[in-house]
């Protein structure tokens, strides 16, 4: 008799044990990193979790989000669209109160369905305009969409520069085909205007003599280089190789620190723009940055940060509701304005969040220089969100 | 014409890069009949090697130069003895899975074991461009193209003149007819291997300025010069000389004439014409005639 109770005892017990085990991880606030962990976009993806680690230190360390811990959980998309599909699947098997990533835009246009079916809050690191088109409410942008971080950039080099005949060097994916529609769209809306060439490129492409022959040709006396990071600093050796002589703009990609790193000295005179930047006059980017600067000997490119911001999101929105009902949390996050007084830690300063997750924040244009080691993105102008609170805020470049 | 020359040059610069990495594959295909999958990670392993010895530890040039080629050379060596040895009489169809498989492992773990990132390597050459009327060229492509073509034409004429290289052509036409001269087949094939993983090594020196050294554009070189391969003649070694320019050519032009986007493509679509018409590549001879 005394054998058998036993035996009940130590059952139920082993059942309670393991029946514990999910109820222990709701507990938790888990959030599904869906990212380019190898392939093309390896080294974004790298930059990315290692911002998702921090945020996720940090805040637990703190006492995590309403008292539950945050845990992550990596899955990699091998920076192919169809490849991401099944990634976002297989983290949404695991039952993640939220997704954050991936970066590359096709890849985000080819997953963000499957969020938007399971209800959960996807916060991506895309910029291609389409994303914001798909009338997904659980779709977030750490970072300025190219339809708004476009005109901002175009602005300032056609007032400043003046050039004669712009040319496009734009990545042959969803995040290049979107930014050649955008300029297009602007040039011909806003300048009467439009490029002389707009060329795509592929990616880890190495020799662009034919697209060279080209801007010699359409004589174009400004290039925008609409590439990823590591084809951008491959344009830039090749142009100062060639000896041409353009004014180079480019977006965040073709600024940011893992293109300054390849680029070097050949980076010298591109202008571009960043939300994110190591040296912006904002406390949280500067501080991550330091400590990113400690722990990798490195400066971090703007992927840390939208990393990292992509889980204070998560904090804000759950705080905001008071809770974590998903469908409150979308509402909630939607037409919100999130200061440092909301979330003292996230990257950015001032950030709002339109009704289809479009992120409006200063952005800042930077103009490259050498110091003889490093090449460094200078600042020129912050330029302020086109919609939101901020929108009205004038700078000193906008004025003139 | 002067658009021409310079189109020439780039596509002539990239084409002599393929090629000599499609060497690789005829080499290894004539002496051994095995197909690495792996040649492109052949030239990526220098490549870190390289940035390990030239960037981190601040080792002068030639110095790291001559220690990547040993090391490409001992990586040849290892790859031959412990694993093309053991499943050579397994056919070519284990070799072909083996070495997929060994160009997983080197690429993924290069990324862990060093990092994802992008690499910085400088350039070898002088970058200032040269001038001459209206044709815009630089020194460091002109390099380029000078010193591989040396490094192919003695390669040339050590197979074609020296003993070894009768060996080692002996080898490819017959493997029993070359051991029953007295040849050391085996030995042949170790050298092979060795030289091949030594020409790699140097087109991974000449490479990385051009490419950055990440650990997946072994991917990116070894599909190039296998169609370079294919396209030129796979038991020729002219054939991937040949097949490497064309494939260099073709992008450029293409992309200069008709669109830039998917210049991989017509390179693909060149491919398909070569071996509808001429199986054997443009250079390569017909099994049965050879």
């Amino acid at each position: 008799m005394l054998k058998k109770t036993l035996i009940s005892i130590s059952i139920l017990s082993l059942l309670i044990f393991f029946s514990s085990g999910p109820a222990a991880a709701a507990e938790k606030v888990r959030i599904g990193v869906v990212i380019e962990l190898t392939g093309a976009g390896a080294s974004l993806g790298d930059y990315w979790t290692k911002g998702v680690k921090y945020a996720t230190k940090e805040i637990n360390d703190a006492g995590g989000i309403l008292g539950r811990p945050v845990e992550y959980k990596i899955f990699d998309t091998q920076s192919k669209p169809p490849i991401s599909v099944s990634a976002v699947k297989k983290a949404l098997a695991w039952k993640p109160y939220a997704l954050s990533g991936p970066i590359y835009s096709s890849s985000t246009l080819a997953n963000m369905f499957l969020s938007q079916e399971a209800k959960t809050p996807q916060n991506v690191g895309s910029e291609n305009w389409r994303i914001s088109t798909k009338g997904s409410k659980y779709i977030w942008r750490t970072s300025t969409q190219q339809g708004f971080e476009i005109p901002k950039l175009l602005s300032f080099i056609m007032a400043e520069k003046k050039p004669k005949a712009i040319a496009m060097l734009h990545v042959n994916n969803d995040y290049g085909i979107g930014a050649k529609e955008t300029t297009q769209k602007i040039l011909k809306e806003t300048y009467n205007t439009k490029l002389v060439a707009a060329m795509a490129c592929e990616q880890k492409q190495a020799d662009y003599s034919a697209e060279f022959s080209t801007l010699r040709r359409k004589k174009a006396d400004a290039l925008f280089v609409y590439l990823l990071e590591e084809e951008a600093a491959i344009v830039y050796r090749q142009v100062r190789k060639m000896g041409l002589k353009l004014v180079l703009f480019a977006p965040n990609s073709g600024i940011s620190e893992d293109t300054l790193r390849l680029g070097k000295e050949s980076a010298e005179g591109v202008y571009g723009m960043s939300g994110f930047e190591y040296n912006a006059p904002e406390p949280n980017c500067v501080r991550v940055s330091k400590w990113f600067k400690k722990q990798y000997k490195e400066w971090p490119d703007n992927e840390f940060m939208k990393g990292y911001n992509s889980v204070y999101l998560v904090k804000t929105g759950i705080e905001q509701t008071g809770g974590f009902d998903k469908a409150k949390y979308s509402q909630k996050m939607h037409n919100i304005f999130i200061t440092p007084k909301v979330q003292k830690n996230i990257c950015g300063g001032n950030l709002y969040y339109d009704d289809v997750g479009d992120l409006h924040a200063w952005d800042y244009l930077v103009q490259v220089k050498w110091d003889g080691t490093h090449a460094k993105p200078k600042i020129v102008a912050a330029l302020p969100p086109l919609k939101g609170p901020d929108s009205s805020k004038k700078t000193k470049w906008y004025e003139k | 014409m002067a658009n021409f020359i310079q189109l020439l040059i780039g596509g002539v610069s990239m084409g002599i890069l393929y090629g000599v990495v499609a060497i690789g594959f005829v080499l290894l295909w004539q002496t051994s009949q095995t197909i690495n999958f792996g040649q492109g990670e052949l030239v990526m392993v220098p490549m870190f090697l390289m940035v390990a010895l030239h960037i981190v530890l601040k080792i002068p040039f030639w110095p790291s130069f001559v220690l990547t080629l040993l090391g490409s050379g001992i990586m040849g060596y290892l790859f031959e003895r412990l694993m093309i040895r053991k499943l050579l009489p397994g056919g070519v169809l284990v070799i072909v899975i083996a070495t997929l498989g060994l160009s997983g492992f080197l690429r993924y773990g290069m990324q862990i074991a060093w990092t994802p990132q992008t690499l910085f390597f400088p350039h070898l050459f002088s970058t200032k461009p040269i001038e001459l009327g209206d044709i815009i060229f630089s020194p460091e492509d002109i390099w380029n193209i000078v010193l591989i073509s040396v490094i192919i034409i003695v390669l040339h004429l050590c197979i074609k003149r020296t003993k070894l290289g009768m060996a080692m052509q002996a080898v490819a036409q017959s493997r029993e007819t070359a051991e029953l001269m007295g040849i050391n087949v085996r030995h042949i094939i170790t050298l092979v291997f060795v030289l091949n993983s030594v020409l790699a090594g140097t087109a991974a020196v000449f490479a990385a300025p051009i490419f950055f050294v990440r650990y997946d554009i072994g991917i990116f070189l070894g599909v190039k010069a296998f169609v370079a391969a294919i396209i030129g003649g796979f038991n020729q070694i002219r054939g991937a000389l040949v097949g490497g320019l064309t494939v260099g050519l073709a992008e450029t032009f293409a992309a200069a004439y008709i669109t830039t986007a998917y210049r991989d493509a017509f390179v693909m679509i060149l491919l398909l014409v070569v071996l509808l018409i001429k199986p054997e590549g443009i250079v390569g001879i017909k099994e049965e005639a050879y």
